[in-house]
């Protein structure tokens, strides 16, 4: 009898206990987040103004922050002592979204090894610390004669390279018309194209060396122009203004996973991260570029047209380009990226 | 010299050749006499399933079953005379006398007059085929009269309601048209009206489908198991078969509430020729939201129509058709997104032959049919994302009829195109038309052993667009002994058609159509096995336990980014659970407990999941893994009222919890950050790792059923979420955004039917 009783009350109390803990129906999704910050900059060498874009981590979903940030910023040179403190503004994007940066009027020393901190006032705080690349020797060998061009980076040590691509600035070349007219305009766009040569060189002791062939990268930018429809069968022909070959010298850290800047995998807290106690990323680097213009005769053996479409300013010399077509890039579809970077 | 067969063909014909081998053929078929034939009810010619028809002679006795469609046939008897009897319950048995000479083929139609007299306690034990414990390796056969016992808002009832009492069924609750079979997803349901696929048979609010009661005959619900017949889908068939239009007289139904108006006809055409028809209108925006406190943008209807046609004794034809909408909008505008109104379209049309030929103990049914569905995302004027399917489905099938075996076996083909616009945020597909054509044949013998055990064994043998030929076998036992019944059933199951959705929260319910990547197939493998004990004859016990292994799974990959995606990832999974219902029937009172418990973990293999998270494999539960559920229905009359009640606690989903948000910025090269405004990002916690709270609701109903000349009137009045409980609908993340289920919501309406 009285197992039957206590059997019953464990029963009661089981049946209580599952009722009253599915009662509960707030739910709080926010577990918070100790970290005060999330830090995106870098020290440009070449730059004598640097800037820093400060988020506060926070409950409330958006970038917008207005107001007041909470912080306060400075960087230490690491080899020397020197001090910064960094000078709080905003920014606002549209109408409706401010952005906290901090700028400080110093060059970065190539070699040193500087600390940011950002700190709040309770003493909260986010760290970075990144070592300047050292200086590079960077020459190009070339000549009008041949597509193909070598590309030799010097250094010691040698820094990380970021970015290394060969930028073709280009245009489309439509076919003269006679303006105005009812038809509908081929339009001229000035759409470069950057040929990607990360993780193409061939290293040796204190040197990187690229080479690089403009007839290979003249089917790309072939191909790109294909696919945005800026050159068809009965109208082929690319100009070509200018060349650059770029790279960024960036300090060791600046090196994302499987080497690719892939917005998708990066966009996940903590990759690609040097902060302390914080998000986001602090680097050091400065952009190496060289410009030219290849000759006539070489930019017609690549496959480029010579012949120059209407610009975007009147001619007073050709007749079809006395009021050229505005460059109609409706077709170009602006992806997410495109919105916001 | 002739070249050999390719492997797969051989197969294909070695199925056919399996089931060849148990048909009867004319020189045995000359030894032996067969009597077959339709069973309906006499005053509407309705078919009868589940009737007893049964040749006795001496101490020889044979018979079986009429199927859904009424048909009995009793092959291999000897000759000699015999005594027919059809029996049923509610119906006076019809008994005839057969004088059967070896090689009688006898078409034997019955038509069986409704009874007053009392019910013979007997043949309530026989009639008993159907009920909410009457689960048998996974299938569970409902019957209209089964639906009506679930309150719902609507006079006459909606199988979906039915469906969400079971243990192991998920649905999202009284918003989303979503159900989850012991842990498969929607798309991996197959879903038949009449033998017509319908992609997305439950409407936005989930009291509605397209399957009214008062339109189904019968529906059969495998959740996993389910045997060669079927295919083309991982995890659960819900398998509806609807009524035909009263042969007789004419019958007009119209029902009024404040969520969805209704009205049905049926009657005679010429000859024997009868039609049905339905069709129901959402009225949730113009009546319900009157009084609710909610918001309810939604607006959808169905239509059905279906002309039953008997070319001859033994030809029947039917053709079906059902048109579908739906409309509403699940979250509220928010920051990121400014319209998510979600809608969507079935459109469906099917024939369907059946014969019995003259010569051969055997029933041949040929189906053919059209299904479309149309999904629609985003603004109404300039949708984000679209994608329909059109699927095209011709398949012939046989059962053969012996003494101790009975094969069942068929073909088919079926064409499928899917196309899709999904603006972009599909990481393996954005713009595409796709043409798929699965085809194959099924053989399934069931072997009738004597002393209760029967066995079910077979396989299907099918071609899946490029991704290559594939076998899958079936099997599936049952053993009775006195007042217990044990079974059995597994197989294996692919899927070439899969649904794309983003499911990391509820209200993410726009499922993109695609074809499996060429060689990765989805796959799963069922087992299951269950008990049942009839302990009187009102009162059943039945507990089953399952396991499913899913492998080449497809889903949304992670982002910290507040948008929609549909990126994959590729992910294998598994299921494991049990289900335990207890049905109390009486003749006023009826009672139906459930519980079960279902644990389902995925295996996501994401590309970045190593730089992440360090591991390879990142092993949760996904957002529909309700571990426990309970339901309890009540149903009774008293003083002429009808009441029924449905208390429903389940415990809570998971979801990815969210430390924080900041900002991202892409630091790809020397960048100005005065320049870019950058990205709002959310910072997760590992995934799934929360767990929402419970939810539980309780649902009630009075009617009074009344007549008024040759009107039956119905009167309901009832009650949802009773006690007003804050169930949980859908979580933005991104947002943190919360919408509810309904809340107490009062409900009334009236049915006349005339």
């Amino acid at each position: 009898m009285r197992l039957a009783s206590l059997r019953n009350t464990t029963l009661g109390i089981l049946i209580a206990a599952a009722f009253l803990a599915s009662c509960e129906s707030a739910v709080n999704p926010l577990i918070g987040e100790p970290r005060p910050f999330t830090i995106w900059g870098l020290l440009d060498a070449a730059a004598d103004t640097q800037r820093v874009r400060i988020f506060s981590i926070e409950g409330e979903p958006g970038i917008d922050r207005p107001g007041t940030l909470d912080a306060s910023v400075t960087t230490t040179n690491l080899e020397t002592g020197e001090t910064f403190v960094w000078r709080p503004y905003q920014v606002t994007y549209g109408d409706s979204v401010t952005a906290h940066l901090f700028e400080a009027v110093f060059r970065p020393v190539h070699g040193h090894r500087y600390r940011l901190d950002v700190t709040r006032s309770d003493g909260a705080v986010s760290t970075a610390t990144v070592k300047v690349p050292p200086e590079v020797d960077f020459t190009i060998e070339r000549s009008d004669l041949s597509p193909r061009i070598h590309v030799y980076v010097r250094g010691n040590p040698l820094p990380n390279l970021l970015g290394v691509e060969m930028r073709y600035e280009a245009t489309n070349v439509p076919p003269a018309q006679v303006w105005p007219t009812d038809l509908k305009l081929h339009p001229v766009v000035n759409y470069p194209v950057e040929v990607s040569y990360q993780g193409t060189e061939q290293r040796a002791p204190g040197v990187v060396r690229y080479d690089i062939n403009m007839t290979d990268d003249f089917a790309i930018v072939e191909e790109v122009y294909k696919s945005r429809c800026l050159v068809t069968e009965g109208n082929p022909n690319i100009a070509l203004r200018r060349v650059e070959f770029h790279f960024v010298a960036a300090n060791e850290e600046w090196s994302p996973p499987g080497g690719i800047f892939d917005p998708e995998v990066l966009v996940e807290p903590g990759t690609l991260s040097n902060i302390e106690n914080g998000y986001g990323f602090f680097g050091a680097g400065v952009v190496v570029a060289e410009r030219w213009t290849p000759v006539k005769g070489l930019r017609d053996f690549i496959g480029y047209s010579s012949e120059q479409g209407c610009s975007l300013v009147p001619s007073a010399t050709n007749p079809s380009c006395t009021s050229p077509p505005v460059p109609c890039l409706d077709d170009f579809s602006e992806d997410i990226w495109g919105l916001y970077f | 010299m002739i070249a050999p067969l390719p492997r797969n063909v051989c197969i294909l014909l070695g199925l056919i050749g399996c089931a060849l081998l148990f048909m009867p053929d004319r020189v045995h078929a000359q030894q032996y006499a067969a009597v077959r034939g339709f069973v309906t009810a006499l005053d509407d010619g309705q078919p009868l399933q589940g009737v007893h028809v049964i040749l006795t002679r001496d101490d020889t006795v044979l018979g079986g079953v009429t199927d859904p469609d009424g048909i009995y046939l009793i092959g291999r008897v000897p000759e000699g005379r015999y005594i027919l009897q059809a029996s049923f319950i509610g119906f006076e048995t019809f008994t005839d006398t057969l004088d059967l000479a070896a090689g009688d083929s006898r078409h034997l139609d019955i038509a069986l007059a409704g009874q007053q007299a009392e019910i013979d306690e007997v043949v309530v034990e026989a009639e008993r085929e159907t009920g909410a414990a009457r689960v048998t390796a996974g299938q569970q056969r409902v019957l209209p009269q089964d639906i009506e016992l679930i309150p719902s808002p609507s006079v006459s009832g909606d199988l979906v309601n039915y469906l969400a009492a079971q243990p192991g069924v998920v649905s999202m609750g009284d918003r989303g048209g979503q159900v989850f079979i012991r842990g498969g997803e929607p798309s991996q349901n197959l879903t038949l009206l009449d033998g017509m696929y319908i992609y997305q048979p439950f409407h936005l609010l989930g009291f509605y489908s397209a399957f009214p009661s008062d339109i189904i005959n019968n529906a059969d619900i495998y959740a996993g198991g389910f045997g060669a017949e079927f295919s083309g889908r991982l995890s659960s068939v819900i398998d509806v078969q609807t009524r035909n239009g009263n042969k007789r007289n004419y019958e007009t139904g119209i029902a009024l509430t404040p969520f969805v108006n209704s009205l049905r006809l049926e009657g005679p055409l010429v000859g024997n020729i009868s039609f049905l028809g339905s069709a129901r209108i959402s009225t949730l925006e113009e009546v319900a939201s009157l009084y609710v406190a909610d918001d309810l943008p939604y607006r959808f209807g169905d239509l059905f129509g279906k002309v039953h046609i008997p070319i001859a004794r033994n030809h029947q034809t039917s053709v079906s058709s059902v048109h579908t909408f739906d409309r509403g909008t699940l979250a509220e505008p928010n920051l990121f997104s400014s319209n998510n109104e979600i809608r969507w379209k079935n459109t469906a049309l099917g024939v369907r032959h059946l014969v019995l030929p003259r010569a051969l103990p055997i029933l041949g049914e040929a189906m053919f049919s059209w299904s479309r569905l149309q999904t629609e995302f985003g603004p109404s004027e300039e949708p984000s994302r679209t994608t329909d399917v059109d699927n095209y489905n011709l398949e012939v099938n046989f059962t053969n009829f012996g003494q101790r075996v009975e094969v069942g076996w068929g073909f088919f083909v079926r064409n499928v195109e899917l196309t899709a616009d999904l603006g972009g945020t599909y990481q393996n597909i954005v713009d595409n038309f796709v043409r798929s054509t699965n085809a194959g044949g099924w053989a399934e013998p069931e072997f009738d052993f004597g002393n209760g055990l029967r066995l079910r064994a077979g396989a299907v043998a099918q071609f899946f667009g490029n991704s290559g030929f594939f076998v899958e076998p079936r099997i599936r036992g049952v053993f009775e002994r006195g007042r217990h019944q044990w079974s059995m059933a597994g197989g294996i199951y692919r899927q070439n058609i899969i649904g794309l959705s983003d499911r990391r929260d509820a209200a993410s319910i726009f499922t993109a159509w695609a074809e499996a990547p060429t060689g990765e197939v989805p796959f799963a493998l069922h087992g299951l096995a269950g008990y049942r004990i009839t302990l009187s004859s009102s009162l059943e016990i039945s507990a089953e336990a399952f396991y499913k292994n899913l492998r080449n799974l497809f889903i949304a990959e992670w982002t910290s980014f507040p948008r929609f995606t549909t990126r994959l990832q590729p992910a294998d999974g598994q299921v494991g659970g049990m289900d335990l219902r207890v049905e109390f029937r009486r003749p006023n009172f009826y009672a139906f407990l459930n519980y079960g418990y279902s644990s389902t973990r995925y295996d996501a293999m994401q590309e970045s999941l190593p730089v992440w998270f360090g591991t390879d494999r990142l092993s949760f539960r996904p957002p529909h893994d309700r571990r426990h559920q309970f339901n309890l229905i009540l149903s009774g009359s008293v003083y002429g009222f009808d009441m029924s009640a449905r208390w429903n606690i389940g415990s809570g989903l998971p979801y990815t919890r969210v430390r924080a948000f900041d900002g991202f910025i892409l630091m790809d090269g020397v960048v100005d950050v005065e320049r870019i405004q950058g990205f709002p990002r959310v910072i997760y916690d590992r995934p799934f790792e929360g767990v929402l709270p419970a939810y539980h609701r309780l649902d009630v109903t009075i009617e009074r059923q009344m007549s008024a000349g040759s009107a039956d009137i119905t009167v309901q009045i009832g009650a949802i979420n009773t006690y007003n409980r804050p169930n949980l609908f859908a979580l933005d993340l991104f947002t943190l955004q919360r919408t509810d289920q309904l809340p107490f919501v009062p409900t009334a309406g009236i049915e006349i039917e005339f």
